[in-house]
């Protein structure tokens, strides 16, 4: 194992695009004799920020972010949507590949580590949420993206100091208001800060030293304070030029409308929210919004045209398919059970649609690695 | 047999493997080349979620990227190991990746591509027991164990 230090470039605060540009600048850069570097920055302003394989018109409501002057940015490194804004502080490590674990899920958990172990003088005791998150109490605290960029490789990760929901539910593209009603409870159940768990958010200095200190004890390695060549700082500015082109696109995609089909967001690993048009034999769309748990239905919601039976009826059907799997199947029988219990044999909501729209919905929202019930917020069960 | 198994990792012997980029090669009748991630590849990405190839049509360097792949939120690009014209894709790879885990050498090939120089491009690829002794080195080097936890095709 190399003793050879970091480098360690505290940014400061920066611009959306900046704040997303050092790190992809640093590792488009990156030569043989650059070294290892991790940066911390604070972003200045709010920004969305979209994961490399996702199509930002499906996921982000892009004339909302258009209207209000929202930048959006798609990133080279993977995962979902994510709201930004100075509340959080960003950790951004440009490795040689050979100086990180071979195996994805062990660069992340090398990387969480230094994120968890920099919370405990704060008297937080933080854990891995697996695959690659940061839990705190069985609640995502911090996301994680990583990528192959260039020459390095890059992992990056935030604090959530605090964060505000309202504004994560408005830059979401939801194709219907229950969807969205859905996916703000799932992210107040599941999604904490550093706020919400100390009373006050930590000083972002005081959480910069104990990273810090942190990184060079789980890297064994010196943590030396440094700044960016030249030649770092054109990518650099390349790369802000490069996200602040990609606006007229956005621009482009919000006016085409979105196909009304399974829609799935992830709150954390094994932990989805999704949604899926049912058509009634009435002709009429309803929709079905799942809550769901590593594999299983958390929380049934209907939403759209009434159905043709008392509200308490569907209720009911939402309360038989709690903790059921989304097993096409187990559904289907729920779903008859329901029919006959409920007296509802000649409504529109056939069990064999609503069977279908599950298997969509599991279709959408594949399964996690690692069971996410291990991992259950405090006084969840 | 056809394949030899190192660190529960399959290394199929008649194929021509770039080592450093884990990615291989099959020669097809027709003159294309059809190529794909190995088996040390996907175990060390874990479950796959999304994977992207480029276009029927372009044209890319050996070394340059022909697809690029994504499991749990690391994005990571797939290196031609020839030059050529990409011929096709593999369509299956978008309705689910996860094909790349569980049949890397088959089911989950990424593209077909019609190369400029096969026998030049070859000459710097290993393959059969050299590749078996090629990739026993660098999996006893980086401490790589293979895992099939999407579970596996053996391979013929």
């Amino acid at each position: 194992m190399t003793r050879e230090a970091v480098r360690w470039i505290d940014a400061g605060h920066a611009g959306a695009f900046r704040s997303q540009a050092i790190y992809h600048g640093l590792a488009h850069a990156r030569a043989s004799d650059t070294p290892d570097t991790i940066v911390w920055v604070q972003p200045s302003e709010p920004y969305v920020c979209v994961g490399y394989h996702q199509q930002p018109e499906a996921e982000v409501n892009l004339a909302w972010c258009r209207r209000i002057g929202l930048p959006v940015i798609q990133r080279e490194t993977g995962g979902g949507m994510v709201y930004i804004d100075s509340n959080q502080v960003f950790a951004q490590w440009v490795f040689a590949p050979e100086r990180l674990p071979r195996r994805v899920d062990q660069r992340f958990g090398l990387f969480v580590r230094a994120l968890a172990e920099a919370l405990a003088p704060l008297g937080l005791e933080a854990t891995l949420g697996p695959p690659n998150d940061l839990h705190i109490g069985g609640r995502k605290v911090s996301g994680t993206g990583a990528a192959a960029i260039g020459r390095a490789e890059v992992v990056t990760g935030n604090y959530l100091l605090d964060f505000d929901y309202e504004a994560m539910q408005q830059v979401l593209a939801a194709p219907h208001p229950a969807f969205a009603k859905a996916f703000a409870e799932a992210l107040a159940r599941w999604l904490t800060t550093l706020r919400r768990e100390l009373g006050h958010p930590p000083a972002p200095e005081v959480l910069k030293r104990h990273y810090r200190e942190a990184c060079s004890r789980v890297l064994q390695r010196p943590v030396v304070a440094g700044t960016w060549t030249p030649e770092e700082e054109v990518a650099i500015a390349q790369m802000e030029a490069r996200f602040a082109g990609q606006q007229a696109r956005w621009q482009e995609l919000a006016q085409k409308p979105q196909p009304a089909g399974v829609r799935a967001v992830k709150v954390q690993a094994g932990v989805w929210v999704a949604t899926a048009p049912i058509e009634g034999a009435d002709g009429e769309v309803r929709w079905l919004t799942l809550r769901t748990r590593d594999r299983r239905i958390d929380q049934a919601v209907w939403s759209g045209p009434p159905a043709d039976m008392p509200p308490a009826r569907l209720e009911a059907l939402g309360r038989m398919l709690h903790l059921v799997e989304m097993d096409e199947a187990e559904v289907l029988e729920v779903a008859e059970a329901w029919w006959q219990l409920h007296d509802v044999s000649r409504s529109v909501l056939r069990p064999e649609l609503l069977a279908d729209a599950i298997a969509r919905i599991r279709k959408a929202a594949p399964r996690a690695p690692f069971a996410a019930g291990r991992y259950l917020p405090k006084g969840e069960n | 047999m056809a394949y030899e198994k190192v660190n529960e990792c399959y290394i199929v012997k008649d194929l021509y493997y770039a080592v450093e980029d884990n990615t291989w090669v099959r020669v097809n009748d027709d003159g294309t080349v059809t190529i794909g991630m190995t088996d040390v590849a996907q175990s060390l990405a874990g479950p796959i979620l999304h994977a992207k190839a480029k276009k029927p049509g372009m044209h890319r360097k050996k070394g340059k990227p022909i697809a690029t792949v994504e499991s749990g939120k690391w994005v990571g690009p797939v290196k031609s190991p020839v030059s050529g014209e990409i011929v096709e894709i593999n369509e299956e790879l978008a309705k689910d990746a996860r094909v790349l885990n569980k049949s890397p050498y088959y089911k989950g090939w990424i593209i077909k591509m019609k190369p400029d120089n096969l026998e030049a491009d070859l000459a710097d690829l290993v393959t059969g027991d050299a590749a078996v002794e090629a990739y026993r080195a660098k999996i006893e080097k980086d401490g790589v164990t293979c895992t099939h936890i999407e579970g596996t095709e053996e391979p013929a």
